[in-house]
């Protein structure tokens, strides 16, 4: 009997001496959080934003946000604005609780904290100023044709049907994410910021109105019956 | 301090007023066949001893555990974490609940298996069947006491499947509750339940059974041949006890000892190692984003459920129960006689393992719960980031809608999101575009519809983005006719113009 | 506007409903329990289906079945406007042996843009 009494006795001298440092007392700790008072923003990005953004930021199939151009082009407010509400025309559904998502307005803040502590980088433009980030009014769909002739096309080419020019594409994104690409830029994926570099047969920089103008024309493909009304119109 | 002779009188003088010497002599010396004592004769013991290990856990666990709504969580958390050593006592009080459930399921096997329940000891059997009933019943109980977000969606779930009995389903429902809904009356339900009632019951019965198990004398070892006959078993077993018997203390009791003792100190290691259950978060019903799972004596019931046919659901659920229970208790009246040897019950034999085998089968897959979709897939789980690398535009936006419309949750690409519908990594090589495109929209099998919640572009983008999910070395299917009225079709205008 | 209420009933008393806005005075208030075996059930807006996590059971945007084990739709609460505001009565749990309807909705032709927010119905 004197060897069950061991078999017994020494877990049980095992678990007091080792007290709370048994493996068992670790799984004990803490306690389980409200889903509503999880303020860890890698967490946080984790279940809610990774999907589509890709994991830290880069390779997801929706705007790259680990992009240090893109954190410096859009302001805390359009970012909490997009995260809490979502942004029309695209994808990118409302996560506040206030539009019927599941975060509540410090989560979000929390979110955007964490991003710019994580991925913002100081003078990432060098001293240049980068087109602003809303899309002004008036835009010149024609000039824009040309630009983008002139500067995309060499690149975006094929498949015609699945390109930037394809109006099923176009009808999937808003003219903020065109232009918020067409400025910042996809690192993950070899897009170039408006300055072009790198590009080729590139002579520069897109100008500001270059940017709002191929995004005005790329606007205009987006129903294919304004279109040939443009066309019409020549 | 008396001396030797002073103890004796002072046992002198309660034993003759208890007069208890006699039987337990006479318990403890019972000849029991020689070869009873054997490693396979150990369960019962073990599950007794789990019986007393919960008991002085659950005393303890009382002094601390607060049964009302409003503060029962907040005193399991209190246990885990101010009371020294109390994570250590709920550990050990969780982990006696799912040894002592197994070595239930164990000695009743082991018990059907040597053909122990046969004559006389049907009744044995009988009371046995109750007290798994009973451990059942405390393991479910006890799950509601942690009262976590697991406790108050399991007690849901059991109001659903209450309410399906005909008639008098409302009434169940409102009795299991203590009123409409889950609240402060339920738990103080349970808790009377799991503290009072069952163990009480539970306590009685184990006597009962185990005071048959001294009467009736432990079952002898099944020899092939060798008949159980009403007229002739009791003159037979007491001719074995004491041509060949040894007495059951210490003969066959220091391997139930031995056992016991292994079994608690197993019980320990667990608690030490892998922690208490829970509490996980707070009953907030209003909380909702958890997947409430059943703990796991009950999980294999949680995959059956979700395998029915909808129609089969119901019937089921009300008729299976009593069938498995009238199952178990018509064993040792159906088979009271004959074989008890397993050699020679080869039905027996084959239903056992039957059982265990869908058992273990349900209990792994509710382990994994292939049937649920994953409620964060769609915003939490990357596509591989090759897949988007060289993609086109339209192809990226497709994947932007695979996620966003939650696709993920319920299809899984490269071993992540949800497996209730199937692993979409090669969908390009099962189906043509225009097969995706029907599957969307209209949906079928377990898929719902889609057509009223996508855009034409939206579905065309998807479908653009499915069709690159092909392994580079397979090309993706392509319609066949269509191929070929397209090829056959082209020389026709020439062949038509001469 | 549930009878049994306790003054101990902690946080169970915290009922969580889906509630969806087809008018500007008409709503459907759904209950968060699946009808196949009561789990909470997730609205998402994007793909615009109720999802359940436990057995999969889903539910259009009306509340009728989609696909899954579920036998019926969502489980409906009554509910009253009064001085502007939504009163819903959740003091029963739904399941189906009680008076919870079949929700049968025929879709509406022109539909608002329907709003689905997480209530909590304090009984």
């Amino acid at each position: 009997m004197r060897w069950g009494a061991m078999v017994l006795a020494f877990p049980m001298v095992l678990a007091l001496s080792g007290c709370e440092r048994a493996p068992g007392a670790r799984a004990a700790e803490g306690t389980a959080p409200r889903p509503d008072q999880m303020m860890d923003f890698k967490a946080l990005y984790a279940t809610n934003c990774q999907a589509c953004h890709g994991a830290n930021g880069h390779g997801g199939p929706a705007m790259e946000l680990g992009n240090p151009e893109y954190q410096a082009l859009a302001d805390d407010a359009t970012l909490k604005k997009t995260i809490s509400q979502g942004m029309p025309g695209t994808e990118m559904p409302a996560f506040a609780q206030s539009a019927g998502g599941m975060l509540t307005d410090a989560q979000v803040n929390a979110i955007v904290a964490g991003m710019r502590k994580e991925w913002a980088k100081p003078n990432v433009f060098g001293g240049v100023t980068p087109p602003p980030y809303s899309q002004p009014a008036g835009g010149d769909a024609k000039r824009g044709e040309q630009v983008y002739q002139a500067r995309c096309a060499s690149c975006h080419q094929k498949p015609q049907d699945q390109q930037v020019t394809s109006a099923v594409y176009l009808s999937l994104v808003s003219d903020q994410v065109l232009r918020t690409v067409i400025i910042a830029g996809r690192t993950d994926i070899g897009q170039p910021d408006w300055r072009l570099t790198g590009v080729k047969s590139s002579t520069g920089s897109l100008s500001a109105q270059d940017v709002t103008d191929v995004v005005t024309y790329l606007g205009t493909l987006r129903n294919p019956g304004a279109v040939s009304g443009a066309q019409a119109g020549r | 301090m008396p001396g030797m002779s002073g103890w004796k009188q002072v046992y002198d003088w309660f034993e003759r007023r208890l007069q208890i010497e006699g039987p337990v002599k006479d318990a403890v010396l019972h000849k029991v066949p020689r070869n009873t004592a054997s490693w396979w004769y150990v369960f019962g013991s073990a599950a007794f001893t789990l019986l007393m290990l919960q008991v002085v856990t659950g005393i303890l666990l009382a002094l601390v555990y607060v049964p009302s709504a409003a503060e029962a969580w907040n005193s399991l958390n209190i246990l885990n974490h101010q009371v020294p050593l109390g994570w250590f006592l709920r550990a050990i009080h969780a982990w006696g609940s799912n040894f002592m459930v197994a070595v239930v399921f164990i000695h009743m096997a082991q018990v059907f298996l040597f053909g122990a329940y046969k004559f006389p000891r049907e009744l044995t059997w009988t009371v046995g069947v109750f007290l798994l009933l009973m451990t059942l019943g405390m393991a479910f109980t006890g799950q509601v006491l942690r009262f976590d977000q697991d406790a108050y969606w399991g007690l849901g779930i059991g109001v659903f499947i209450m309410s399906r009995v005909p008639w008098v389903g409302g009434g169940l429902v409102h009795l299991l509750l203590g009123g409409p809904v889950i609240a402060g009356a339920t738990l103080s339900r349970f808790f009377a339940l799991h503290v009072f009632v069952i163990p009480g019951t539970l306590l009685f019965l184990a006597a009962v059974h185990i005071w048959m198990v001294l009467k009736l004398g432990v079952n002898e070892w099944p020899m092939p041949g060798r008949l159980v006959r009403k007229e002739t078993y009791v003159e037979e077993y007491n001719k074995l006890a004491h041509e060949d018997g040894i007495p059951f203390v210490p003969g066959a009791f220091w391997k139930d000892l031995v056992f016991s003792g292994a079994v608690l100190a197993a019980v320990a290691v667990c608690a030490a190692v892998f922690g208490p259950s829970g509490p996980g978060g707070q009953p907030d019903p209003s909380i909702i984003q958890t997947v409430p799972k059943p703990d796991f004596p009950f999980l294999w019931i949680y995959a059956v459920l979700s395998y029915l046919p909808p129609s089969m659901e119901t019937p089921f659920i009300l008729i299976a129960p009593i069938l498995m229970i009238a199952g178990l208790l018509a064993v040792p009246f159906v088979a009271s006689e004959g074989e008890k040897s397993w050699h020679r019950r080869p039905i027996a034999v084959l239903a056992l393992s039957l059982v265990a085998v869908s058992w273990a089968v349900f209990t792994h897959l509710a382990m994994s719960t292939p049937w649920s979709p994953h409620m964060s897939a769609w915003s939490g789980d990357t596509l591989p980031v090759k897949y988007l690398q060289e993609a086109t535009p339209l192809v990226r936006q497709g994947a932007v809608i695979f996620q966003a419309k939650q696709c993920r949750n319920c299809h899984s690409v490269d071993g992540r999101g949800g497996e209730r519908g199937p692993a979409l990594d090669a969908v390009a090589t099962r189906m043509t575009p225009d097969q995706m495109r029907y599957k969307v929209v209209t949906g079928g099998g377990n898929m719902p519809a889609y057509g009223k919640n996508l855009s034409p572009p939206e579905i065309e983008a998807l479908v653009s983005f499915l069709e690159t999910l092909h392994p580079a070395n397979e090309p993706p299917a392509f319609d066949a006719s269509r191929h070929l009225a397209e090829t056959s079709s082209a020389p026709q205008p020439v062949s038509a113009k001469p | 506007m549930n009878p049994f209420k306790q003054s101990w009933d902690g946080e169970t008393d915290n009922v969580a409903c889906w509630v969806r806005r087809e008018g500007s005075s008409q709503f459907t208030v759904f209950a968060i329990n699946c009808a196949h075996l009561g789990c909470p059930v997730r609205w998402f807006p994007q793909s615009q289906l109720f999802m359940c996590p436990c057995h999969g059971g889903v539910y259009y945007a009306d509340g009728s079945r989609a696909s899954g084990p579920p036998e019926r739709g969502l489980f409906t609460y009554d509910y009253k406007i009064a001085n502007g505001q939504l009163q819903i009565n959740a003091g029963q749990m739904p399941s189906l042996s009680n008076t919870a309807k079949l929700v049968n909705i025929a879709v509406p032709a022109k539909q608002g843009p329907g709003k689905d927010g997480d209530c909590g119905c304090r009984g």
